[in-house]
């Protein structure tokens, strides 16, 4: 079931806007900014929560995605850049590159730590200091960093 | 931006180069160490050597015009060493030994006697560390290396580490320095020393940021979240210090035998609390408060509520908070003015999770007459720049044959070296 109330605490002045279930734009980029008006104060149905749907809405909702600000996620990301680098690449044995990983990866990832789903030790305590708009910040930053990359032969 | 890129690239990509012969070799396996123990060859040959010069080496030597020191100081590049963490220089003065956080050791020398090494190369490529951060030195130059979950020692190994096979023994097997189950990425890092009474000391973090109470027993027992000390055979072992959240700098005062260790203190509290730690342990047993204590005097929520044991002595020095106090060496050369004589050199690595980041530096304490701790001040820093950036990050400090010291930095990937010029 991929649509479905959200467990994550309701944001300030969300709790009034009347809608039964969560916006997919919110799930995805976790921001708690109005959504784009194609979509505003639509409810998705469960019906929709097919894999198929759901990458098709990933691509037509990225730009929306796009909202954090990575100048901001870049000044953000200096609590990040001892395990993760300024430059996205990862600099201790037990943390990952972050560098031009997708979007909507990373703030999945971000909201999953918070909400408690998914558990380390350094990174379940820096997240409890994460808004939702660090959050779309950090992600659109490290999104942003040009990764090329050389397989071996 | 680019040309910076671009310089990251030709260093990774020359490093990438000098790594790939190794990989074309047979793989190493654990029959290895009995061969060496039994001064048999492995049939490993080449090593890795680490180029010294190239646009990594001038891209840090202009970090290096940056730092601040006190008059009369100079610091300069001594070597490129990947991954530098602690270091253990030779008894003899003819290699240092640098251990790092993934899974090679390098030796580093200075065979023209410059004052700057000019060869870097792998040691003992015939052996797959795993972890192998905690280096030192008896007296008699025998190089002990502790690892995530084993502790080797290496006999002569000032005059074996030329070739590839050296001499090696097991101290501590595989999976005998802690329970395997309790293996963690987390705070792995060891540190050791090879005591006056002879014995190996080695620091051992404790996983968690705070443990859960039903782990206490066992991490007492074993002297997780403390530092333990053994025979140089590795018998005898006993917890020589507790209620230590992760130390990860540690020595011994020449004169009066205490054993002083850092310890990185508990995250999510804040920006300001709980104070970094240096501690003396001038007797074994000592409690030094964690967890009920989680840095200084700051009590962590978790055991809030519970009695913290009568006993807990509270450390020497606070430090700001978060800034990961590692490693810390004794100054005992004749170099250096007076005021640094008998004092410590410790590196604070910078904090990870600070919101404004502090740390990357080098700091000094000096001592009182009664060998307790005197004033804490920073000695060299630069590194951190006025927006947060990290250029590079201390990790141990050590002291050379003539009176300089080496500092090592894992992000850098280096060592640098401090020698007093005169006024």
């Amino acid at each position: 079931m991929l649509i479905r109330p959200s467990p994550w605490p309701v944001e300030d002045g969300r709790q009034g806007e009347g809608h039964g279930g969560v916006h997919l734009h919110d799930r995805l980029c976790g921001d708690p900014r109005p959504n784009p008006p194609l979509f505003a104060g639509r409810e998705l149905s469960c019906a929709l929560g097919t894999w198929l749907v759901f990458t098709l809405l990933v691509s037509q909702f990225s730009p929306a995605c796009a909202a954090g600000s990575i100048a901001t996620g870049r000044q953000k990301a200096l609590q990040c850049q001892t395990c993760h680098g300024l430059d996205g690449l990862s600099k201790l044995p037990e943390a990952p590159n972050l560098g031009g990983q997708p979007e909507p990866y990373l703030v999945k990832s971000l909201n999953d730590y918070r909400k408690g789903v998914r558990k380390n030790e350094m990174m379940s305590v820096v997240v409890q200091q994460l808004s939702d708009q660090d959050v779309a910040d950090l992600a659109a930053f490290y999104a942003a960093i040009e990764v090329t990359t050389k397989p071996p032969k | 931006m680019t040309a910076f890129k671009g310089a990251l690239l030709c260093a990774a990509s020359a490093l990438a180069l000098s790594i790939v012969p190794a990989l074309a070799q047979p793989a190493v396996t654990a029959g290895n160490l009995e061969k060496l123990g039994n001064f048999q060859q492995t049939g490993t040959p080449e090593m890795v050597h680490v180029p010294q010069t190239g646009a990594k080496a001038e891209a840090i030597k202009k970090t290096l015009a940056k730092i601040k020191l006190p008059r009369g100081f100079k610091i300069a590049l001594y070597a490129l060493v990947p991954d530098a963490r602690h270091i253990a220089v030779g008894p003899q003065g003819v290699v240092t030994f640098v251990g790092t956080r993934k899974s090679k050791v390098w030796s580093v020398t200075d065979r023209a006697k410059a004052r700057v090494a000019d060869e870097v190369k792998e040691f003992a490529p015939s052996i797959e560390f795993k972890i192998p951060n905690g280096v030192c030195f008896s007296k008699d130059g025998f190089l002990f290396i502790a690892e995530q979950n084993r502790v080797l020692v290496f006999p002569a190994a000032e005059f074996f580490y030329e070739g590839a096979d050296v001499a090696a023994f097991q101290v501590v097997k595989q999976g005998e320095l802690i329970p395997p189950e309790e293996e963690s990425f987390n705070h792995t890092s060891r540190v050791c020393r090879v005591g006056p009474d002879d014995k190996l000391y080695i620091t051992l973090g404790q996983p968690f940021n705070v443990p859960a109470q039903e782990k206490l027993d066992l991490y007492k027992r074993v002297g997780i979240g403390g530092m333990i000390r053994m025979s140089r055979e590795g018998k005898d072992r006993e917890v020589f210090a507790w209620g230590v959240r992760n130390s990860v700098g540690m020595d011994i005062n020449p004169k009066d035998k205490s054993v002083w260790f850092t310890d990185n203190q508990v995250d999510g509290m804040g920006d300001d609390i709980p104070p970094g730690e240096l501690n003396r342990a001038d007797k074994p047993g000592m409690n030094f408060g964690f967890p009920y204590f989680g840095g200084g005097k700051t009590r962590t929520t978790e055991y809030k509520d519970q009695t913290p044991p009568a006993d807990v002595t509270f450390p020497q020095v606070e430090m700001v908070a978060h800034a990961a106090d590692l490693g810390m060496t004794f100054y005992t050369g004749k170099t250096f003015p007076q005021k640094y004589r008998g004092g410590i050199f410790s590196a604070q690595h910078g904090s990870w999770n600070r919101t404004v980041p502090v740390g990357a530096r080098v700091m000094f304490t000096s001592l009182k007459e009664d060998g307790t701790a005197d004033k804490t001040e920073p000695f060299a820093e630069g590194w951190l720049t006025e927006n947060g950036e990290y250029l590079g990050r201390p990790v141990d400090v050590a002291q050379l044959p003539d009176g300089s010291i080496l500092v090592s930095d894992d992000l850098a990937g280096a060592l640098y070296r401090i020698s007093y010029e005169g006024r």
